[in-house]
């Protein structure tokens, strides 16, 4: 019972020092707490809605096959990164987008190795190769719109969810990712509903966890900041 | 008074001030301490914020 009046206790001085760090009108004297927040855990938990199936979106259709080789060495990364064999993978894919300028799919693929470690900014740059090679594949546009969210470039983010869907309006990975950015980090309510709506839509049999994002959504009281269109610093 | 019933202003408090500092993504801040904030609500509220997108973990498409 004490340890969770001093967990309340601590997790409102966590939260203030946190709204405060972010505040240029507090002055330094908060340091000391900054300190004590950022080493606090920062676990997650979260609900997926990949609950639902989703089908993946068609590949654009191209003239040329990939020589047979390619396409075996890219299967092999593949599978080895399906298996976790990360650095495998890693080296496998590299080799080929070496051997093979001209293809998305190993940087693609390097962006999701990267973006999973952690390392965001290389995943973009990965991926915005992807997505240069291959300006009609919705899945890179996807790929690229998650890692642009978690680097903090929304706009962009928005962008590429967007490009994803005008290739593939069925898209039901990017339509709620699309959901989610504007729901969480655009605050456009209306938007978000209406990608969760459409989202919902592809499921007959329904899916309980994006439902549940809508009611809590619909019952939300209106907060002061509703900013979607401002374009984020590079 | 229960001592979770004391505690309660707080995690309200901690919660209101973790959205607070949120909603300054909306206008293009994700710095470390709104992303932190992210993490907490998504343990104080889960269905509000831990919401995670949908990514393949694999692309398998070669270009």
């Amino acid at each position: 019972m004490r340890s969770a009046s001093q967990t309340s206790l601590r997790a409102a001085v966590a939260a203030l020092a946190i709204a405060a760090a972010g505040c240029s009108t507090v002055s330094d004297g908060m340091s000391a707490m900054k300190g004590a927040v950022s080493s606090g855990g920062s676990s997650s938990t979260t609900s997926s809605a990949a609950a639902a199936p989703v089908r993946p979106p068609p590949p654009p259709v191209y003239d040329t096959p990939v020589n047979p080789a390619t396409q075996r060495a890219f299967d092999d990364a593949s599978r080895a990164l399906r298996s976790g064999r990360v650095d495998e993978a890693e080296r496998a894919y590299r080799a080929i987008a070496q051997a093979n300028p001209e293809l998305g799919g190993p940087h693609a693929n390097l962006g999701v190795i990267y973006r999973q470690a952690g390392k965001v900014d290389d995943a973009v740059r990965e991926l915005e190769t992807a997505v240069k090679l291959s300006p009609r594949q919705p899945i890179y546009l996807n790929q690229l719109g998650i890692a642009y969210r978690q680097q903090g470039q929304f706009a962009k983010a928005r962008d590429a969810y967007q490009r994803a869907l005008a290739q593939d309006p069925g898209y039901a990975g990017a339509m709620l990712n699309l959901g989610i950015l504007y729901d969480l980090y655009l605050g456009d309510t209306q938007r978000a509903l209406e990608q969760y709506a459409r989202y919902l839509s592809l499921f007959p049999n329904g899916d309980p966890t994006v439902s549940k994002w809508v009611a809590d959504l619909k019952n939300r009281k209106p907060g002061p900041i509703t900013v979607s269109s401002r374009q984020e610093k590079p | 008074m229960l001592l979770e019933e004391q505690a309660f202003p707080f995690e309200e408090k901690a919660t209101e001030l973790h959205e607070l500092n949120a909603k300054r993504a909306a206008s293009g801040v994700y710095d470390k301490w709104v992303k932190s904030s992210f993490d907490a609500l998504r343990e104080l509220r889960p269905v509000r914020y831990g919401k995670t997108e949908i990514s393949e973990g694999v692309v398998d498409a070669i270009r």
